[in-house]
């Protein structure tokens, strides 16, 4: 009963705060204090309160925590990965794009969402057939504990450090502007109840708070979509041919822009969002939730529809906001426009509020209210995904294998994995304050490169290829975490824009280094095994039939636990 | 004979595996096909892109762009029903022939 004491206490000193923070800020600069947002947002916080105290309840064994007990099933995991991808960033992000470039935005929706059938054909089954926990049982399935472990610990942690802190500076800042609450408490509360949600309910709480918040946001942008298309008779045509009529640009955002200028960095990028898509930690681990291949493999076909169609709707909600919002004075910054004469350029707060503005000009206020709330949900479900996927990497893999080998008490690891959330939560806390002013977009790029030339390359050999060692999976998993990370920072985005170094410097001239960290993984990994004569080696060849037989049919695969 | 070689000499397993893989790689080539032919249309052909459809201002790369999504839902759905109907059929099979 303790457990429950605490998290109303938490509830309840939740509530308050909010109050203060808007009262303090009442007359400022920010958004207007919008009381209809924060009674949904308290609304729904309540209620993920409310499933994680469910939740904590029926949390005991190792497996509840890591895995929910494998009891989610093939649609709901589809809703909760669909959730974990649909993303803050990518709502308001590419609704955004969409308002300032047109078709650009298309561009990227569709590199977003072509990772996911390769996930189910090569990866869904065969990984839920080999692990439990985390996606570096598969990879670690016959070839060194040890080192194996080492590597995807970093793999994963580096990956979800980059896109964590993205999420948290985008969080501050959209929350500052959502409803009118300074940055740093804004991340704070963030951080805090992220804590709340993964310490006590594990991944049945981290699940359902994500499969709410999934609903909502596809309902929410349903309505926005129709809403749009029923005031141009759902006509797309008639839609386009107003947005062209007001858009700066003119027929220019009905085809593909100056985002991509080169092809090579177009190609770079696209391999990023689509083996990426297959190597991000928080998405992997979802397919450990659900009883067996075929719920998981159901589950990426559900995800997949989801995702297709939450883009498609931000690419017409784009072009709604394009109509609506850059030609409404009320959402417009009257200086700017006075200054650009371009109703784009001037809408308050930024491109990333296009799709939160059209909310309004469709639904009014409370409507307004319903998606800055939704937003705010999902900005702390995907945090929590992504901070139990790196809770679980040290605690199961780091502290689980690697250190107690194989034979840690499942209570003290699971304890681990609440400290090392605590512990991710403060330092995300802490670096989303630190990084408030910088230009954080690259590193979601970052984490996909990272996911696409480390995780990505080691996974997938070490599941078809025999000739996977332990050595070459080493080097070439790390060579690809290498020159992801260097290729990033001397790349225009970083070089250029964050260090400041002058423009047309960098010594690396692609936006995503992908197209060469990806082939450097996959050819160290080659040359390495290739030349590998070590015994561990020979063991590491010897294991790949029993894993084969076992990724194929799921002899022997780990089964839910029942309640 | 170890389970495992048993396994690996039912001829469900060989087809399961045959089956499975080639289609799971036949499918990824397509993706991989569709995805990047989008593309390289992109970053040459902007211009084809963005041809009107007719006398209205609806260019082709609209279509083309929804359709890359709708093909990547289409062929995930193609190997779900593969996998459903007959796979898991011959997983059963495999796993009543070869009790532990």
């Amino acid at each position: 009963m303790k457990k429950v004491s605490w998290l109303l206490v938490l509830l309840l000193a939740s509530i308050p705060t909010l109050a203060l923070a808007a009262g303090a800020v009442e007359g400022g600069s920010k958004q207007a204090i919008n009381w209809s947002a924060i009674g949904m947002f308290v609304g729904f916080v309540g209620l993920t309160l409310v499933i994680t105290y469910w939740a904590a309840k029926r949390t005991a064994s190792a497996a509840d925590f890591y895995s929910a007990g494998g009891g989610i099933t093939g649609f709901q995991n589809g809703l909760a990965i669909a959730g974990d991808y649909m993303s803050a960033a990518s709502f308001l992000g590419i609704s955004g794009l969409v308002y300032t470039s047109g078709y650009d935005g298309l561009i990227y929706s569709v590199g977003w969402l072509v990772g996911w059938p390769i996930v189910t054909f090569l990866i869904a089954e065969q990984l839920r057939n080999l692990g439990k926990f985390t996606f570096a049982d598969v990879t670690s399935f016959r070839l060194g504990q040890t080192d194996i472990r080492i590597l995807a610990a970093c793999g994963s942690l580096v990956t979800v450090a980059f896109y964590l802190i993205a999420q948290m500076v985008g969080a501050g800042k959209l929350i500052q502007l959502l409803f009118g609450l300074d940055y740093w408490i804004a991340v704070v509360l963030v951080g805090g109840l992220m804590m709340i949600y993964v310490t006590f309910g594990g991944m049945k709480a981290t699940t359902w708070v994500q499969i709410i918040k999934a609903v909502l946001l596809l309902s929410g942008a349903t309505f926005m979509a129709g809403a749009v298309l029923y005031k141009f008779g759902f006509s797309p045509e008639a839609l386009f041919t107003k947005a062209t009529e007001v858009h700066p640009k003119k027929l220019a955002i009905m085809e593909p822009g100056s985002l991509i200028s080169n092809p090579l960095s177009a190609i770079s990028l696209g391999l990023a969002l689509m083996f990426g898509t297959a190597g991000l930690p928080h998405i992997l681990m979802r397919f450990f939730t659900v009883k067996d291949a075929q719920a998981a493999r159901k589950s990426v076909f559900y995800a997949t529809g989801f995702i297709g169609y939450f883009y498609i709707l931000t690419f017409i909600i784009g072009f709604g906001a394009i109509t609506l919002v850059s030609t409404d004075a009320m959402f417009l910054d009257g200086a700017i426009l006075e200054r650009t004469k371009s109703g784009i350029a001037a809408i308050k707060g930024g491109s990333n509020m296009a799709a939160i503005h059209l909310a309004n000009a469709v639904g009014g206020n409370l409507f307004l209210g319903f998606i800055s709330a939704v937003a705010f949900a999902t900005i702390l479900a995907v945090v929590s995904g992504l901070a139990l996927a790196g809770a679980s990497s040290i605690s199961h893999d780091l502290y689980g294998m690697v250190i107690k080998g194989g034979n840690a008490n499942e209570q003290d690891e699971i304890r681990v994995s609440k400290i090392a959330t605590l512990v991710l939560g403060v330092l995300a806390i802490f670096l989303g304050i630190v990084f408030e002013n910088q230009n954080v977009a690259f590193m979601v790029g970052l984490a996909f490169a990272i996911a696409a030339s480390c995780n990505f390359p080691v996974l997938v050999m070490s599941i078809f290829w025999r000739g996977l060692t332990t050595r070459g999976a080493l080097i070439g998993g790390f060579l690809g975490l290498i020159s992801a990370v260097v290729g990033v920072v001397l790349s225009p985005a970083v070089w250029e824009v964050t260090l400041g170094f002058a423009k047309g410097s960098a010594p690396i001239k692609l936006d995503n280094p992908a197209l060469f960290s990806m082939a450097i993984a996959f050819a160290g990994i080659w040359l390495f095994s290739t030349l590998d004569r070590s015994k561990r080696a020979a063991l590491d060849r010897d294991g790949f039939d029993a894993q084969y037989v076992r990724s194929q049919t799921g002899i022997g695969a780990a089964t839910a636990t029942t309640h | 004979m170890s389970k495992l070689a048993r396994i690996e000499r039912d001829p469900n397993y060989q087809e399961l595996v045959r089956r499975r893989s080639s289609l799971g790689w036949t499918l990824s080539l397509i993706m991989l096909v569709i995805y990047f032919g989008f593309i390289l249309l992109v970053a040459y052909a902007p211009k084809f892109l963005g041809t009107p459809l007719g006398s209205g201002v609806t260019t082709i790369g609209i279509p083309i762009g929804l359709s890359v999504i709708v093909l990547a839902f289409v062929l995930t759905g193609i190997y779900v029903r593969q996998a459903n109907s007959s796979y898991d059929v011959l997983i059963r099979k495999i796993v009543e022939e070869n009790p532990s």
